[in-house]
């Protein structure tokens, strides 16, 4: 089996915290498990990427190359449409139902495309997507924070590669203390956003 | 079974390693993509780890800890290693007594460095040895590996990873730290370590003997391995390039090298001699593959793959196989790009506004501030490299005189001047330059994530340390004018900035304002600002600032409510950090501070 993973969206939306879940998941399963990250840009609203491979044999180069990718998932659109190319069109990509405007965008000096025609694209180049109200559900539960943990719920519905448990497992143990609870009613929640 | 296995990045692999192998002294100077060996090196027991304020000094104090006979290591990004340049090639000649360890972490793509320098070439210019490791297992390993070999031949070995190294993740099997390695004392042996001429001449054919003894030694490192698989194609390879070729070529016979200098002349004359077509697979600079056709032996490199950039996957396909079957454009689509940007209520962000008003020539350096270049703001004219913002502008005063009077000014972080800005304020002043240098004080290392320096108060460990005060330094060096700004008060800051560029002296202004993501002060409120909609007239200065917080709302005529005006600005509540600014440049006082709700 393998199982590789893009994880995109905006410096501060906890990519690092979702691909340390996976990571370990994977680990726990005794696999080979690779990853990249993209650092620096993070801290000033500046796109990041997460690679993570998974395998049972041999795995060599830590980035995923076009269309190797089973997975992607974006917690914002023009984050997901920017690397679905990375996405085996047979793969499944999971997006945040959310826009993040550039500041070149903010400032009327380009245009953040319209949500719809970024999904019509990604429809076009792979079928099976899912838009997840996992920021709106975030907020409802009281921190936008929480997105990632509700991103991470969708995609053990989605994924019968991760099991419910042992992720929720994960989650809790890599939470801060305070945020333990809100996090695990954030994962139960976003499990149930997919029928 | 006492192993434990983890998943750790190269940088984090490397200060596991330094744990493991008993190293006592580490160094450093943050630099993407290297900072996060010394942040890691920092939590390990009986390690003296400390931020120092340049990668020369760094390197000066593991040397001086490896003549006590402790182990060292120090790391820099690749351009830190020009800095350090000075005593790296006399190290060479020296030795030391215990093993010191250069670790250099290149930047090849330039994904936050201002040249894609291959440092292998530091190797064979210095004299030195040098190991490249493939993945983090190999981080770890090689790290103690290289201390071995720096003790047994008495030379400094370089370590030299990639960002793809430094940056990404793989398993490492931990162990224990050795047991303790021998311990430090004072030994004087000033033949070896006095390098006048008289004893340089006597230390230079020692060098020359030790290369020739490791060249002998690589023959047989272990970690020079082949990898037979077909012998159709023979891939000589290091580094992250190996995983790359591996992944897209599995079938190959491969020579992989862990030592990239000296190189093994006879394991690769056998390897080339045992496949039909040989192929040397590296980022940047045809390093291996000169040396290999130096011994006339052919090979496909560069011919095959790009010398600028660093590889991929894909791109190391097409180089091997001729076509790619993963097409090397990854994104087609023309979608916004989504650059690094000054944070909301960034001290910067008032200094560059006003710069970018007046329209001065402004050099630059290197840290967040560079982002100034960028537009709206588009006040940066020069970068180069730490601390270059104060001569370049001095060269331009001397060029020009008059000419350049009233429209040059310099301007750098307060970590940059301390690492390589206070020799060239001390040009200026010595040399009467009319130049104004405004040293942007955030008190803090921005750029590489908020490490600590000598104007913090604060040690790489956490201690209240000695803390400079740029002010007396600035007099100290020989500027008579210097000035205090607070940047988020524009119109002070711009009357002072006005003044002091006309002045025919040398002149300093520090802006003093801690980086708004500090964990330690705040000069912001917090409480975000609101834009009244019924008052803007949609005139743009606040978007002018280029903040993130502030949005441009289209609107037609309908929606304007009869105003002349083509849309409005809109403050993101959350972005907004309540630094005034847009506040200050509202000329009809549309907005206004919340009470934080």
């Amino acid at each position: 089996m393998k199982m590789d993973v893009v994880i995109s969206g905006v410096g501060g939306q906890g990519n690092i915290f979702a691909s340390l879940v996976i990571s370990q998941y994977a680990m726990n399963k005794r696999l080979n498990v690779l990853g990249a990250e993209t650092i620096g840009a993070a801290q000033r609203g500046g796109a990041v990427v997460s690679h993570i491979r998974i395998a049972e044999g041999e795995i060599y180069s830590p980035l995923i190359s076009r269309g190797q990718a089973d997975l992607l998932i974006s917690m914002e659109y023009v984050e997901m449409l920017r690397h679905i190319r990375l996405l085996n069109p047979q793969g499944a990509y999971l997006v945040n139902a959310m826009k993040i405007p550039t500041v070149l965008n903010n400032m009327g000096l380009d245009e953040y495309p319209e949500p719809e025609e970024i999904l019509k694209a990604a429809r076009q180049y792979c079928p099976n997507g899912y838009v997840i109200e996992a920021a709106a559900t975030a907020k409802k539960l009281g921190n936008i924070q929480m997105t990632n943990v509700v991103m991470l719920g969708a995609l053990v519905r989605i994924m019968p590669f991760f099991d419910y448990d042992e992720v929720k497992w994960l989650i809790n143990a890599n939470s801060p203390e305070r945020f333990k609870d809100a996090n695990i009613k954030g994962f139960e929640e976003g499990f149930q956003l997919i029928n | 079974m006492n192993e434990k296995r983890i998943l750790l990045s190269g940088n984090e692999a490397v200060a596991r390693g330094a744990y493991e192998s008993g190293v006592k002294v580490a160094a450093a100077y943050p630099g993407t993509p290297s900072t996060e060996i010394l942040e890691n090196i920092r939590a390990y027991k009986g390690i003296y780890a400390e931020w120092s304020p340049n990668e020369k000094v760094a390197l000066e104090m593991g040397m001086g800890a490896a003549f006590a006979g402790a182990r060292a290591l120090v790391a820099m990004k690749h351009v830190g290693v020009n800095v350090a340049a000075d005593p790296l090639f006399t190290m060479a000649y020296t030795g030391l007594r215990g093993g010191l360890v250069l670790v250099t972490a290149d930047d090849p793509e330039m994904h936050s460095s201002q040249n894609e320098q291959d440092s292998r070439n530091y190797a064979k210019f210095a004299k030195v040895p040098m190991l490249e490791p493939s993945d983090s297992q190999e981080a770890k390993d090689f790290t103690g590996l290289a201390l071995e070999l720096s003790e047994r031949f008495d030379t400094p070995v370089m370590l030299r990873s990639t960002t793809r190294i430094s940056h990404s993740k793989s398993i490492v099997l931990l162990k224990e730290p050795a047991e303790q390695t021998a311990e430090p004392k004072l030994v004087k042996d000033p033949l070896k370590f006095v390098m006048l001429p008289a004893n340089a001449r006597k230390r230079h054919p020692v060098v020359e003997k030790r290369m020739e003894d490791l060249s002998r030694f690589a023959e047989t490192f272990p970690e020079n391995r082949i990898e037979w698989g077909e012998n159709k194609i023979g891939i000589i390879t290091s580094g992250i390039s190996y995983q790359y070729a591996k992944e897209v070529m599995p079938e190959a016979s491969y020579l992989k090298l862990g030592m990239v200098y000296p190189l093994p002349q006879e394991l690769i004359r056998s390897f080339a001699s045992r496949v039909e077509k040989l192929f040397v697979v590296e980022d940047l600079d045809p390093f291996i593959e000169e040396q290999v056709r130096a011994m006339g032996i052919a090979i496909t490199g560069k011919a095959a793959f790009p010398l600028c950039g660093e590889l991929t996957p894909a791109l190391v396909a097409k180089g091997l196989k001729g076509f790619s079957p993963l097409p090397v454009d990854e994104i087609s689509r023309n979608l916004p790009a989504r650059p690094p940007i000054m944070c909301p209520g960034c001290p910067h962000r008032g200094i560059f506004s006003i710069l970018s008003k007046l329209k001065l020539y402004v050099t630059g350096d290197i840290g967040c501030y560079t982002l100034g270049f960028l537009p709206p703001l588009s006040a940066i004219d020069t970068c180069v490299c730490m601390g270059a913002s104060i001569g370049n502008a001095l060269g331009l005063d001397k060029a020009l005189g008059e000419e350049a009077l009233g429209k040059v000014v310099a301007v750098i972080g307060d970590s940059t001047f301390l690492h390589s800005g206070i020799t060239g304020l001390l040009d200026v002043a010595y040399n009467k330059g009319a130049v104004t240098l405004i040293i942007l004080d955030n008190h803090t290392t921005a750029m590489t994530g908020r490490q600590d320096h000598p104007g913090t108060g604060f040690t790489l460990k956490g201690e209240e340390a000695f803390q400079v005060d740029l002010v007396r330094l600035a007099k100290v060096l020989g500027v008579k004018h210097v000035k205090v700004v607070n940047p988020y008060q524009l119109a002070a800051t711009e009357r002072v900035i006005k003044r002091e560029v006309k002045r025919p002296e040398p002149s300093v202004i520090i802006s003093q304002a801690p980086c708004v993501l500090s964990r330690r002060e705040r000069a912001v409120t917090g409480k975000p600002f609101l834009v009244n909609s019924e008052v803007c007239t949609g005139c743009r200065a606040c978007l002018r600032l280029g903040c993130p917080a502030i949005m441009w709302v289209k609107e037609n005529e309908n929606e304007a409510g009869g105003k002349k005006r083509k849309g409005r600005a809109l403050i993101d509540h959350f972005l907004c950090n309540g630094c005034t600014l847009c506040e200050q440049v509202c000329k009809f006082s549309a907005i206004k501070e919340t009470n934080g709700q």
